[in-house]
Parts: C-alpha cells; sequence; structure tokens
C-alpha cells in the first residue's frame, strides 16, 4: 500500500508501517453480510411462525369448539336415548298389557290410529266400568294447536266407530296448548255382537225383562251380551 | 482492527464494517480511502483562521461553510473556544493546515526514499534523513524534483505545532491530516504541465508570505524567492516590490496561487503589467482553494 504521490506531507508523527495496517481483506465483508441475512431470515422466520401460530391457534379454537358442540350432541343424544328407550318400554309394557286384554285392543287401535305425530300425548286413562258389558271411561291430555282439536276429536270418534265403539264426550277444556278430554266409550251395539263360551244367563226374577233392541242388527247380541 | 483489544471489540468492529475501513487518522493511506464522513477544515495562520465542513463524495472532496476568524495573538494562546463555533455543523475530525509557519529551501543533496518510507523517515529519523540540513525541533517536508536530483526542504516549527495540536485535542477534536498550507499548493504547482515546461512560475502567497521560485526548460528549478510579510494590511503591500525583485522578463509567466492573505489585500492592483494566470479550481471557490489543495490525496 502506497500513497500515489508524496503529496501527503503530513506533519504528524508517523509510527505505522503500512504493512503494519490490520485492515481486513474485501471478501470478508461476506461474514457480516452473512449474519445480518441469518439475523433478517430469523427474524422473518419468527415472524412467520408467529403469525401462523395464531392461525393454528384460531383454528384449533374452532376445531375444539365443534368437538364441544358434537360432544353437546352426543350428550343430548344420550339423554334422548335414554328417555326413548324409557318411553319404549313403557309402551312394551302397555302393548304387552293390552296383549292380555284383547277386549281393549280395539279400543287403543280406534284412540291412536287417526292421531298424527303432531299430537303429543301427556295423560291417557283408561277405566272399565263395572258390569259385564264393556264401557270406559276416557281421561285424555294432549297437547295440540286449538283449531285442530275438533278434527281430532272427530277422527278419533270416527276411528272408534270403525271399530265398533261409540265415543261420548262428557267435557272438553282447553288451556295453555293443553286439551283434557273426558268421555265414554261404548260397544255399537249392532256392530259388535257379544258372544259368551259360558252357559247363558238366566233373566233375574226380581227384575223386569229389558226391552227389545229397536235394530234388527242389534239382534245378535242382546243388551246383556248374551246370545240368542 | 485491533489485535490486542477483546473479543466483543472485534466482533463488533467486524459487524459495523469498521474492521474493513482503515482508520481516519491513518497518515500513511490517501485521505479519500479513509475519510466516510463530513470533517471539518481548519485552515490557520498567524493572523487568521478560517474553517469549513469537507465533505467526501465519490466525484471528490466537496466544501462547504465557510466561517473566517481574524486572530490577532499568537498560537499558543489560543483557546479551544475559538474553534467550537468555527464550524458550522458537528465535525471530530480535523484536517488541519498550517499557513504561515513554514520556511523553505531547495536542497540537492537529500536521498530520495519510497513515498512512504519518506514519509515515515521524516517523522522517525528526520536528522538521519537530512544530515547537515537537519535543525532541531521541525517537522519537515520533501518536495523532490521527478527528473533531476534536487528537493525542497520545507520545514515547520515544532513548537508552533504542538502549541496548535494541544488546543485541538482540548476540544476533543481528532486530526486526521496535518500539513503546511504552502508545501501542498507548490507540490501541486510544480506539477502543473506548464510549470514543468517552464512557460510559467509558480508565485505562492500564503497568509501573507509571497514564494517564487524559477523552472527552467528543463524543468530543473533554478533558483528562488522567499519573503515573509509582504503583504501586512489590508491597504499596504511589498508584492510589487517582491515581483520587481524577481527580474522578471516580459515573456515571463506567473503562476499565482493566493491561498488567502490575511487582510483580504487585492493583489490585481501589485500585478499589474505582469503576465499571470491565477490557480483556480473550477468547482471550487477561491476562499475553498487551501481545503482543496490539501485533499489531493
Amino acid at each position: 500500500m502506497s500513497i500515489t504521490k508524496e503529496i501527503a506531507h503530513d506533519l504528524r508523527t508517523v509510527t505505522t508501517q503500512p504493512e503494519d495496517l490490520a485492515v481486513l481483506p474485501a471478501w470478508a465483508k461476506v461474514v457480516p453480510i452473512v449474519f445480518y441475512a441469518a439475523f433478517v431470515f430469523c427474524l422473518l422466520g419468527l415472524a412467520y411462525y408467529t403469525f401462523n401460530a395464531k392461525i393454528y391457534e384460531t383454528r384449533k379454537e374452532a376445531l375444539n369448539r365443534v368437538v364441544r358442540d358434537y360432544q353437546d350432541l352426543l350428550s343430548q343424544d344420550k339423554t334422548t336415548t335414554s328417555r326413548l328407550i324409557e318411553q319404549r318400554n313403557a309402551a312394551v309394557q302397555i302393548a304387552r298389557w293390552v296383549d292380555y286384554s284383547p277386549m281393549i285392543q280395539k279400543v287403543l287401535v280406534g284412540i291412536f290410529a287417526p292421531l298424527t305425530s303432531q299430537v303429543q300425548i301427556n295423560d291417557l286413562q283408561l277405566e272399565r266400568k263395572p258390569g259385564a258389558q264393556p264401557e270406559y271411561t276416557i281421561n285424555l291430555s294432549f297437547h295440540a294447536s286449538e283449531e285442530d282439536i275438533g278434527f281430532i276429536i272427530k277422527k278419533m270418534r270416527d276411528s272408534l266407530a270403525a271399530y265398533g265403539w261409540s265415543l261420548t264426550t262428557v267435557s272438553q277444556a282447553y288451556q295453555e296448548t293443553v286439551t283434557s278430554f273426558q268421555g265414554y266409550i261404548q260397544p255399537i251395539p249392532s256392530m259388535m255382537p257379544f258372544f259368551s263360551q259360558y252357559l247363558p244367563m238366566y233373566p233375574d226374577p226380581n227384575k223386569s225383562p229389558a226391552p227389545a233392541a229397536s235394530t234388527p242388527a242389534a239382534a245378535t247380541p242382546n243388551a246383556t251380551g248374551v246370545p240368542q | 482492527m485491533s489485535t490486542g483489544s477483546n473479543i466483543i471489540n472485534d466482533v463488533w468492529s467486524i459487524l459495523s464494517f469498521k474492521a474493513f475501513m482503515p482508520d481516519a487518522g491513518e497518515p500513511t493511506l490517501p485521505l479519500k480511502s479513509r475519510i466516510t464522513a463530513p470533517v471539518g477544515g481548519l485552515y490557520i495562520g498567524p493572523a487568521q483562521m478560517t474553517g469549513c465542513i469537507i465533505r467526501p463524495g465519490r466525484a471528490g472532496f466537496t466544501f462547504s461553510d465557510i466561517v473566517k476568524r481574524p486572530i490577532d495573538f499568537s498560537l499558543k494562546e489560543l483557546h479551544p473556544e475559538d474553534f467550537r463555533t468555527l464550524f458550522r455543523e458537528k465535525v471530530g475530525d480535523l484536517v488541519v493546515i498550517v499557513g504561515g509557519l513554514t520556511d523553505v529551501a531547495l536542497k540537492s543533496n537529500i536521498r530520495r526514499q519510497p513515498e512512504v518510507g519518506e514519509l515515515i523517515a521524516l517523522s522517525n529519523q528526520a536528522q538521519k534523513l537530512l544530515g547537515m540540513n537537519y535543525a532541531i525541533n521541525h517537522r519537515y517536508s520533501l518536495l523532490h524534483n521527478p527528473n533531476h536530483n534536487q528537493c525542497f526542504l520545507a520545514g515547520t516549527e515544532l513548537a508552533q505545532l504542538n502549541a496548535l495540536l494541544d488546543v485541538i485535542k482540548r476540544v476533543n477534536f481528532r486530526v486526521v491530516r496535518l500539513q503546511s498550507a504552502f508545501v501542498c499548493a507548490l507540490d501541486k504547482v510544480l506539477d502543473e504541465e506548464e510549470v514543468k515546461l517552464g512557460r510559467a512560475f509558480p508565485l505562492i502567497l500564503d497568509n501573507g508570505n509571497a514564494f517564487f521560485t524559477k523552472v527552467g526548460a528543463q524543468g530543473t528549478w533554478e533558483g528562488w524567492r522567499y519573503r515573509a510579510k509582504v503583504i501586512t494590511s489590508p491597504e499596504e503591500s511589498a508584492l510589487k516590490v517582491f515581483i520587481n525583485s524577481l527580474a522578471l522578463n516580459a515573456q515571463d509567466n506567473l503562476l499565482v496561487v493566493d491561498l488567502g492573505s490575511s487582510y483580504d489585500y487585492p493583489i490585481e492592483k501589485d500585478l499589474e503589467g505582469i503576465n499571470y494566470r491565477r490557480y483556480e479550481v473550477a468547482s471550487v471557490g477561491r476562499e475553498y482553494l487551501p481545503f482543496y489543495l490539501s485533499t489531493f490525496n
């Protein structure tokens, strides 16, 4: 390293020899350049990682929410299944009871057949009145819209009639979407002849004889259910 | 990069690229290769000091913000406050050019040294290099004739320089170049083509002092004249007397390098009837000429 001309003429004290100038070669500039490039790369990587981490966190939170929703649904389904099993068992019990009560089968079919899924039954009581001839008192409580009640009762009455039973309304009340219905179910003599496998009953001598049936179709079973 | 410093400083100097840059104060390197930030320029003589800002650029140095201030006391009485307000921009490094403090003599018995080697020898072993030309307590510069065995020996009194450097040090400025204005001007003007061919003779005016040398057609330096204090006030001058003593012919031309007298004396009126040309640089103002000449290498 030398000065191009001896014009420097520096009057200061000169102690440095040119070969002592410990200046790193230009190619070594790659070291700080690589350092700064790596630094910038790390910063960009950190920013990229942070950016993606937020996205993944959001996605994870959304998935957790979905899982929680499905778990809630599963819990609700379990509750529903449990309730359905209870209802099914209750229905099976009713069905078994009905199986052991052949007389009431037609009555129940007549009651339930016209009901659609929109009608929700809260309570049903059937009570047989004393006596040999089957007559039932019905107490039915169900949910349905007010304008459909008359139609439902009519369909129920028609359905029962198709199976040989007549439905007589005793009372009907509607309060807060719940309809309370009370009535009598009696056999239609002309459609439901009664036969007994047992010996006929004799007329009670202490009672006057019952009047004859007015309709010819009712001749088959008499009023007491004794076949003639 | 310093090898003795701790590893943290070394690592930092690499990361900040300082390790790839020479020290700004390194005297054996050209100024343009070691100055990367603006530095202050201080041209100081017995009666005046001038400050400016020197900015490095791709095309060279640019100069601005000149401030002139008269000195009516000796350099030993300088105060740090005199320098603090001389620069309109905050600078840490200074290029110092001293004017009017240099004596010159034409010698033919000084052996030329390799360029940087001569700089180091003049600083450390001046007596060995200069022999009987050496005077104690002086700093020397040498201007060699490129074609002949002769040189100008310029000496500056060390006590004056130390007094100046002490004050500058107290202001916490770092001196990155210390030159004689007269020497750098003479070096430049002797390198002009018309001077080397003997078609013009240099006349240098530095702080009221005048120097003249005659150059032969073969490039030999044929004697010199020096007179101190030819200009002593804005109105008074002995320049005309000095020029008349040169016994110039009608065909002789002067190349006048005016580094700025202490009193802004109009030298043109003393040069009437003389063939002369001012040494000027188109891109640099006349008042910045000493700073321009000091930044050549």
